[in-house]
């Protein structure tokens, strides 16, 4: 028991920052992802017998957590304790803490990137967010969002090109040094 | 290098087909100097591509350099509160939530509470004067069952004719209790103030733990069933008789003048026999489940592979009714049965002659039972 309650720690701590990332993107409620986390490793402790069967534990836990914080909203809604903010599952916009300032990308780049991801329906957001901020091949993509691949590929498809059109206009330049050629480009 | 090849070949119509490219994304997160040289001659020798290769560039690139971790909870403190989660899952569950479902029980209770403060305040004002300890008593008369939580948070659950006592001022000192007959104890633990429960035979030392004890003066044995913890037995008589029991064992203390027959390493039984030789070791534990012993806390009234002879004990407790076995054959024939609190003494008899040929006859408030020899199935 005591070696479980090691491994279970262990898996706590290697993974609590991944999941509490992705889960501030799920709900903009802090508390419900620390409770949803909380919720997911008691659960995960007591079946613990049955653990041995997840093979790859990452999207494992992703897909647990995205339960666990749908069903936490879900109850909010019916218990009628909801505020504006928790109400709203999968739907959270990103800001600027969640992009650090690269020499490479200046403020104007990142505030455009922010307001292009912010274009996207939920469902790209967060396909996009775990291919590329958590870097989770498609296929694992898929496990998590419970979707077939192709569908997560033309998410994400779809999803870059929103961005890339809402982007490219503004600070394709600024990226490249370039200036006024690329303005004419249509697009 | 097939990869590679097929990539070099690979035909990119547009932004995006880049951007969902693996060898792309590893290619800007630049960790990968093979990637990197594969890429950067790669433009080299498709500048057709040069517009979709740099937009997609800069998207992922922001994408993927620019992300940042915003982990506003401390992963050690939400840690530190998970184990305390695990540890309380870790405890068998309260029955605080029973008790709900028996409204009788409740007002029996709180009865006996507001009647065990009544003595108290009553003993502690008439005995002030002189050196006499005042003390609370519960007792419950056969047919009944009741419960009480001590000042510590200690629950009692309080069988049929029996009766619990304790000093006014339990837990100030020590936690001192003194049982004549059956009760179940769910001790809370108070480190450095061990609960002790003295019964006229032994003496029966926890810290915080859950346990019942059986020791009716007309018993022949006092039985201490460990349900969690870790429990200290020893006899009255002789301290150096202690022992300890864990859960899912149970000490059998023997009264003067019985023995113990084993079975199977499980059942314990008592015989009464006039035997020349003195028990050399007066308190045995033995394996057994709990399950059977305590759930009369729950209402349930079970026998577990009991001879006719105890079952005929507890039931007389139980429904407060006097039971002859008139045929002595019957005595050890053995049951297993399961009774909820509201089926009455009739139902389990009905019961037992569904398996074995018995009639029985209520005479002066008394219930004789006896064999029914042309039995017929």
């Amino acid at each position: 028991m005591g070696g479980d309650q090691a491994a279970l720690s262990q898996i706590f701590l290697e993974f609590h920052d991944d999941l509490f990332n992705y889960g501030m993107k799920l709900s903009a409620n802090d508390d419900i992802v620390k409770d949803s986390i909380q919720d997911l490793f008691l659960k995960l402790w007591k079946n613990r017998q049955n653990l041995d069967k997840v093979k790859v534990i990452k999207p494992y836990l992703f897909k647990s957590l995205r339960h666990h914080i749908f069903d936490s909203i879900e109850l909010r809604k019916s218990l009628r304790l909801t505020d504006e903010e928790s109400n709203r599952a999968f739907e959270v916009v990103y800001s600027h803490e969640d992009f650090l300032i690269d020499e490479q990308i200046n403020t104007e780049t990142r505030d455009k990137v922010i307001q292009a991801l912010n274009q996207l329906t939920p469902r790209q957001r967060e396909a996009i967010y775990l291919r590329y901020f958590e870097e989770l091949e498609f296929s694992t993509v898929a496990q998590v969002m419970e979707m077939n691949v192709q569908s997560v590929r033309n998410t994400i498809h779809r999803g870059m090109q929103v961005m890339r059109d809402l982007m490219v206009l503004h600070v394709f330049f600024l990226m490249l040094g370039k200036s006024a050629d690329f303005f004419r480009v249509p697009i | 290098m097939s990869v590679f090849y097929i990539m070099e070949n690979h035909v990119f119509n547009n932004v995006e087909d880049f951007i969902l490219n693996e060898s792309f994304k590893e290619y800007i997160l630049g960790n990968d100097k093979e990637i990197n040289n594969f890429w950067n001659n790669w433009i080299i020798n498709h500048p057709e591509q040069m517009e979709e290769f740099n937009k997609a560039k800069m998207v992922l690139n922001v994408l993927l350099k620019a992300r940042k971790r915003q982990v506003t909870v401390s992963k050690d403190s939400a840690l530190a509160e998970l184990i305390k989660k695990i540890k309380l899952e870790n405890r068998p569950p309260k029955h605080n939530v029973k008790l709900n479902r028996i409204p009788w029980l409740r007002v029996a209770a709180f009865l006996l509470l507001v009647l065990a403060v009544a003595i108290v305040w009553r003993n502690s004002r008439e005995t002030k004067p002189s050196n006499v300890n005042p003390v609370c008593q519960i007792i419950v008369p056969i047919g009944e069952k009741s419960q009480i939580i001590l000042p510590d948070g200690t629950h009692v659950w309080i069988n049929s004719g029996s009766r619990l006592t304790y000093p006014a001022k339990y837990g100030i000192n020590n936690r001192n209790v003194f049982l004549d007959g059956e009760a179940y104890f769910d001790v809370t633990k108070q480190h450095g103030k061990p609960f002790v429960v003295n019964t006229n035979d032994v003496k029966i030392r926890v810290l915080g733990t859950a346990f019942n004890v059986k020791g009716y003066a007309s018993d022949r044995t006092v039985e201490t069933t460990v349900v969690r913890g870790l429990v200290r037995v020893e006899s009255v008589k002789d301290h150096s008789s202690a022992i300890f029991v864990n859960p899912n064992e149970k000490a059998v203390y023997l009264k003067k003048g019985s023995q113990l027959e084993i079975q199977g390493n499980t059942v314990a039984k008592i015989i009464e026999k006039n035997t020349e030789k003195p028990v050399q070791q007066p308190i045995l534990v033995v394996k057994t489940n709990p399950e059977p012993v305590t759930c009369w806390k729950d209402q349930l009234l079970v026998f577990s592979d009991e001879t006719f002879e105890d079952m005929v004990v507890k039931m007389e407790r139980w429904y407060n009714i006097k039971i002859n076995l008139k045929d002595s054959t019957l005595r050890m024939e053995r049951f297993n049965g399961k009774f909820v609190h509201n089926e009455t003494v009739y139902q389990v008899l009905e019961a037992i002659k569904l398996t074995t040929p018995i009639s029985y006859k209520l005479v002066n408030n008394e219930i004789n039972i006896t064999r029914k020899h042309n039995y017929k199935y």
